[in-house]
């Protein structure tokens, strides 16, 4: 090689480097957001953090101590309502999207499920007012589960339409050739197939559902103390946050840290849990 | 070598004692305004392997996909009549139609998140089936039937795609062979596999043909003149010739066939 | 792996060698008739030669077949391509048989002179070329094939000799010049199948060690 050769080498990797930087420093920009959070709400909130704030009820107020395990099951209670009411929609709608909706009607559903996902949140709430709280009359747990449903649907709907689609038509063709109802085929071996990318799905819904405040303040409302009946109010992380960072008390306030904390890492523990139990037990060669 | 032009004749099997488990008479096939299929009339001898040959896009998959009604999935239609063992195809339900007309495809395509003992029971399972001891001797009979029950004996439990392409294949077969079909369609079984696993196939339809009806589609002349009892060519949508196998390659009846085994064609 | 047509090639060395035992019978038969003066057996010989001649058409259409369906390439090409010459010379062997038989009747007068002429030893010598050219098919043996092609020297010189005698004898004695005039024919006849013999020989070379000795390439061999 000539030196003008060696020169345009030195020029190329030279740019090569600097770009490989350069995605470096993006990745590490991007990823110093969570670091952020991470460390800040466990620095603010590290002193509350203990045993008792788990598994204690909120004390009265002017005490100091207590804990919020009422608010830990009341998400969860929620959140559980929610994925029942709201998962099998968003699979079912997505299924038929993929399915059988190339026509007027599927593009109207898509079209729907999006203009859904772009409502706020506290709108929803609203909605779950209505339909549910004045009927019963009282706030209650239901209702929470129920908006929470309606801000799981559209993200789980997209996601699995698209997962499915994504599925080869081979397998679609080779269940159909031996006998396979067109339905059994679609939810025992397309289904199943597209399950990793569903889950994606589910769990950004969940995650999103989990962070949700709003709404729960229509319906929910929220409950100082202990109760896991469906049709009564109930606790939530989110409200307890909320409640407790609006107070005057110090001690409260480190709560409500300590909180937020045990929220995003709730939602990151969700995410790794869901990943080890959905991979597929067969790894391929 | 050239016949008179004798389109509206019928050109049946191309051979006298010999019994047609199926049998297409007059088979146009439209995707939406496009014809991909102009009245076709061919039997499907039992126990028989018929290949279908012809360049691209002359019908011969269409044709294939027609016998047990897999064109309706590609949103294809049809006039004329299949029928099997002397009933009409339209007339019973595809699903039942499809247990007892089996396809293998081009490219192997084993259900991904199932085992190779799982994909082999896939279609009796779904159908109903769970004696566990009735899916393990069903399981162990088809992959003997498919020349694969060896190599995957001591694995069943391990992923159908951990297995090499030309097993996959064949375990496509046995899953095919498992719901007991009585005809056999394979559309380029062979086409995606080294020679070595294309030899093992072949001699796979050699054997299977005494028990099943078979017929086979391929791009491949020498894999047709290989394996077949009967070849069938078609063109532009049209069955031109149909015959023993060993007098379409050795003497043609029209230019058309002679052109296009031999490679002149175009 | 043991592909399906490999049974067809079978059957087809099989029916090969079915036609060499039946032309073998046809020359034994054909050269006893000759030197016993035994026109019934003669006859039996002509008429026999109908099924070596449906075997040489059976023979010629299975391996058309063998080529369009199996598209033999390496050992299997040669040997389809050497069967279908060895069948040729097979059918031609047999004519000739039926050519010896021919000369019997109207040798029977001649018998002694027949029997002073050294044709029965050059019969001989070519038959035993025959059956070990066909030997060799069988076998694979292309060590015994290149003893045939040693053999047909042989032949030839003694064919070279007797048609010295021949002519000779025809010049002291007229009357002798019809009997000799067979003889000479026969000779003729003799010659050939040597001929025939070797060139099955070498055609079994060709399949087993893929080298053509054929005309002059076999030079090498028979120093």
């Amino acid at each position: 090689m000539n030196d003008t050769g060696r020169w345009y080498l030195l020029w190329r990797k030279t740019k090569n480097n600097a770009m490989i930087a350069f995605a470096a420093a993006c990745l590490v920009i991007a990823v110093i957001p969570l670091v952020l959070i991470f460390s800040y709400t466990l620095l603010q909130g590290i002193s509350s953090l203990n045993l008792d704030f788990f598994i204690q009820m909120p004390k009265p107020v002017g005490e100091t101590g207590g804990g919020m395990a009422n608010a830990l099951v009341g998400t969860g209670i929620l959140l559980g309502l929610g994925a029942l009411i709201g998962l099998p929609v968003g699979i079912m709608a997505g299924i038929y999207l993929a399915e059988y909706g190339n026509n007027p009607l599927g593009a109207a559903v898509r079209f729907l499920a999006d203009v859904l996902s772009g409502i706020p949140s506290i709108v929803v709430g609203v909605v779950a007012y209505i339909i549910v709280v004045l009927p019963m009359k009282h706030f209650s747990a239901l209702a929470g589960g129920v908006a929470l449903a309606i801000l799981m649907i559209p993200t789980v709907t997209r996601t699995t339409e698209e997962m499915i689609r994504l599925v080869p038509h081979s397998y679609r063709e080779a269940g159909l050739a031996i006998g396979i109802p067109r339905w059994k085929t679609t939810l025992r071996i397309i289904l199943p197939t597209a399950l990793k990318g569903i889950t994606t799905g589910i769990l950004l819904a969940i995650a999103r559902a989990a962070g949700e405040t709003a709404p729960l303040l229509f319906t929910a409302l929220g409950n100082r103390f202990w109760s896991t009946a469906i049709d009564q109010p109930i606790a939530s992380l989110t409200v307890f946050i909320y409640d407790y960072t609006k107070a005057p008390f110090e001690d409260w306030n480190r709560q409500a840290w300590a909180a937020g904390f045990v929220l995003i890492a709730l939602i990151f523990t969700i995410s790794v849990v869901f990943r080890i139990v959905t991979r597929s037990r067969y790894e391929e060669r | 070598m050239d016949s008179p032009a004798n389109e509206h004749v019928q050109i049946p099997a191309g051979g006298p004692q010999l019994k047609p488990k199926m049998v297409a008479r007059n088979v146009n096939a439209f995707f939406g305004k496009m014809q991909a299929l102009r009245s076709v009339s061919l039997d499907v001898p039992e126990n028989r392997v018929l290949a279908i040959i012809g360049p691209s896009g002359c019908g011969k998959s269409t044709f294939l996909r027609c016998l047990n009604r897999m064109h309706e999935v590609a949103g294809g239609s049809m006039k004329g009549k299949i029928a099997l063992d002397g009933q009409d195809i339209m007339g019973v339900d595809a699903v039942n139609l499809r247990r007892r007309v089996g396809m293998v495809f081009q490219k192997p395509n084993p259900f991904p998140t199932m085992s190779i003992f799982d994909n082999v029971a896939a279609g009796l399972r779904f159908n109903g089936h769970h004696n566990r001891r009735f899916l393990a001797e069903v399981v162990e009979r088809c992959l003997r039937q498919a020349a694969l029950w060896d190599e995957v004996k001591d694995s069943l439990n391990k992923s159908g795609m951990s297995i090499s392409g030309g097993q996959q294949q064949r375990l496509c077969i046995a899953r095919t062979l498992a719901v007991s079909p009585e005809v056999v369609l394979m559309d380029e079984p062979a086409s995606a596999l080294d020679p070595l696993s294309t030899a093992k196939i072949e001699e796979l339809i050699y054997e299977l043909k005494t028990k099943y009806t078979i017929a086979i589609v391929t791009h491949n002349m020498q894999q047709a003149a290989r394996v077949s009892d009967l070849t069938a060519f078609f063109y532009l949508g049209e069955l031109i010739e149909v015959g023993e196998t060993k007098r379409i390659f050795t003497t043609p009846e029209k230019r058309q066939t002679e052109d296009y085994i031999t490679g002149r064609f175009g | 792996m043991e592909r399906h047509f490999e049974r067809g090639l079978e059957e087809l060395k099989e029916t090969l060698v079915r036609m060499g035992g039946m032309v073998d019978v046809q020359l034994a038969l054909a050269c006893r008739a000759l030197f016993d003066g035994d026109a019934g057996r003669a006859r039996e010989v002509m008429a026999g030669d109908r099924e070596i001649d449906t075997l040489d058409s059976l023979i010629d259409r299975k391996c058309m077949d063998i080529f369009a369906l199996a598209q033999p390439v390496a050992v299997d090409l040669r040997l389809l391509m050497s069967a279908l010459a060895i069948n040729s010379q097979l059918e031609r062997i047999g004519d000739i048989a039926v050519n010896v038989a021919e000369r019997v009747e109207p040798l029977v007068p001649y018998r002694e002179f027949l029997l002073g002429t050294r044709l029965a030893e050059m019969a001989d010598i070519a038959r035993i070329m025959v059956r070990d050219s066909l030997d060799s098919f069988i076998r694979g043996d292309a060590e015994l094939a290149s003893r045939v092609l040693v053999s047909d020297d042989v032949v030839d010189k003694m064919d070279g000799a007797l048609f010295r005698s021949l002519v000779s004898s025809m010049k002291e004695q007229h009357e002798l010049i019809e009997p000799a005039a067979h003889c000479l024919i026969l000779a003729r006849h003799i010659e050939r199948l040597a001929d025939h013999a070797t060139n099955i020989a070498e055609d079994v070379i060709f399949i087993v060690e893929a080298r053509q000795v054929k005309h002059n390439a076999g030079e090498e061999i028979r120093r």
